[in-house]
């Protein structure tokens, strides 16, 4: 499918498995077993959530796990029921996989049925951080594959502290590998106390705004890529959600049990999530709802809070982790510092109102935070 | 660290001063911004703003 307009878009994510062949250092998810979804039930599932009348056009459907390609032949069983059905809503599959354990057959269909299939790969870097992060499993990963049969293929690289050193050299290694779509994110929910790590992240930036400046057709990686025009429009009054969770998102268990996304699932926090029903998510939040420390933020609106990993650490979905927080505002002073070069430099291409945006966002950071 | 020089900052402010533009929150598009990039580090899901890009 070929979408040029934005479409109104749910998304559903659906456990294909509790189950993962590897090991994560940063992994959230504290309960996994063998259990794996019911084939029939996800069936009825999509089938409503395809059906149903609500204010969506588009419903994206995210197999996930675990690993989610553990029960492939299941998704190719569901895919091509839903292919064959027909509904109110156009769809569209995706999956983040670990590329460990796709044979020739599964490489097959996924190149067969990439005009409905997205894939996510997640990749650490270079083999060292990969092998350090995820379970010696750099070898294992055909990247050849990904690279040269998805152009837009996104690659995930979680950074870990015991990777955070390597952080600059793993994005240049996956846009050398031919990654055009890097999402690079610290890992959620791990201690980030270490003060060296404030150190270590600010010199990796540096070296990574470098590169980029270097290379100004490369797409930016994520970590460089906030949207941090949009702090032009701070109120202290009101934030708005940073991601789907309980609004957009809707997460279904093994069991067919909805949760507000993935991190709230007992199997990222086992009997916690008993008392994940009585929250209330809202797109807008009144800011004295928020945490103290994100109260008066001006850069509320686009820190990636994550209301799970809040949750899980702190009982409460605005609680933040402060370490966590010193980072990420590190983070957003490096994109305003990266975008003020790429706009001294003729970099963008932004319309006046865009550049009226974002440079009124470069100074808020520059001059508040 | 990440502090702009002077005369970079200098030149952006007169640039947002001198604008005769208003903002309106209305064009500010949240949810392109969650999602999608998949900032949680768990979720990347296709949509149109970014996953069809060919």
């Amino acid at each position: 499918m070929k979408e040029t307009e934005i479409k109104n878009i749910k998304y559903i994510t659906i456990i294909a498995t509790h189950n993962c062949n590897l090991n994560c250092s940063y992994c959230y998810e504290q309960h996994k077993s063998t259990e794996k979804m019911d084939v029939d039930l996800v069936k009825k599932i999509i089938q409503n959530e395809l059906n149903i009348d609500d204010n969506f056009d588009l419903v994206a459907i995210d197999f996930f796990g675990g690993e989610p390609f553990l029960e492939f032949d299941s998704i190719i069983n569901i895919i091509d029921f839903v292919k064959a059905q027909k509904h109110k809503k156009e769809f569209s599959f995706f999956a983040g996989t670990n590329g460990t354990i796709l044979s020739e057959k599964y490489k097959q269909w996924l190149v067969d049925n990439k005009n409905i299939f997205s894939l996510a790969l997640s990749l650490d870097g270079t083999k060292t951080m990969q092998d350090i992060n995820r379970s010696n499993s750099f070898d294992l990963i055909d990247i050849d594959f990904f690279v040269n049969k998805f152009s837009n293929v996104t690659v995930k690289m979680t950074i870990s502290q015991d990777t955070l050193e390597y952080l600059a050299e793993g994005v240049e290694f996956l846009h050398k590998s031919g990654f055009q779509f890097i999402n690079c994110n610290l890992a959620m929910g791990v201690d980030w106390l270490n003060e060296n790590n404030s150190f270590t992240l600010e010199n990796e930036l540096e070296k990574l705004i470098n590169f980029y400046l270097e290379n100004p057709l490369l797409a930016p990686c994520s970590l460089l890529n906030y949207n941090i025009q949009n702090i032009a429009y701070y109120s202290k009054k009101i934030a708005h959600k940073y991601c789907g969770a309980g609004t957009r998102m809707k997460i279904y268990d093994i069991d067919g049990k909805v949760y507000p996304c993935q991190y709230f699932m007992p199997l990222a926090i086992g009997e916690k999530s008993l008392a994940t029903e009585n929250i209330v998510f809202s797109d807008i939040i009144k800011s004295s709802d928020l945490d103290t420390m994100c109260q008066k933020c001006i850069v509320v609106d686009i820190c990636p809070s994550c209301y799970g990993s809040n949750f899980a650490g702190t009982g409460n979905i605005y609680g933040r982790d402060p370490a966590f927080c010193k980072l990420s505002k590190i983070i957003i002073k490096a994109n305003s510092y990266f975008k003020a070069k790429q706009w001294e430099l003729g970099l963008l291409s932004l319309d006046e109102y865009q550049e009226q945006e974002l440079l009124k966002g470069i100074m808020m950071i520059q001059e508040q935070l | 660290m990440f502090k702009i020089g002077k005369n970079l900052a200098c030149a952006i402010k007169e640039k947002v001063q001198n604008s005769k533009i208003v903002l309106s929150e209305a064009n500010v598009c949240y949810t392109d911004s969650c999602s999608c990039k998949g900032a949680c580090g768990t979720y990347v899901p296709p949509c149109a703003s970014c996953a069809y890009h060919d």
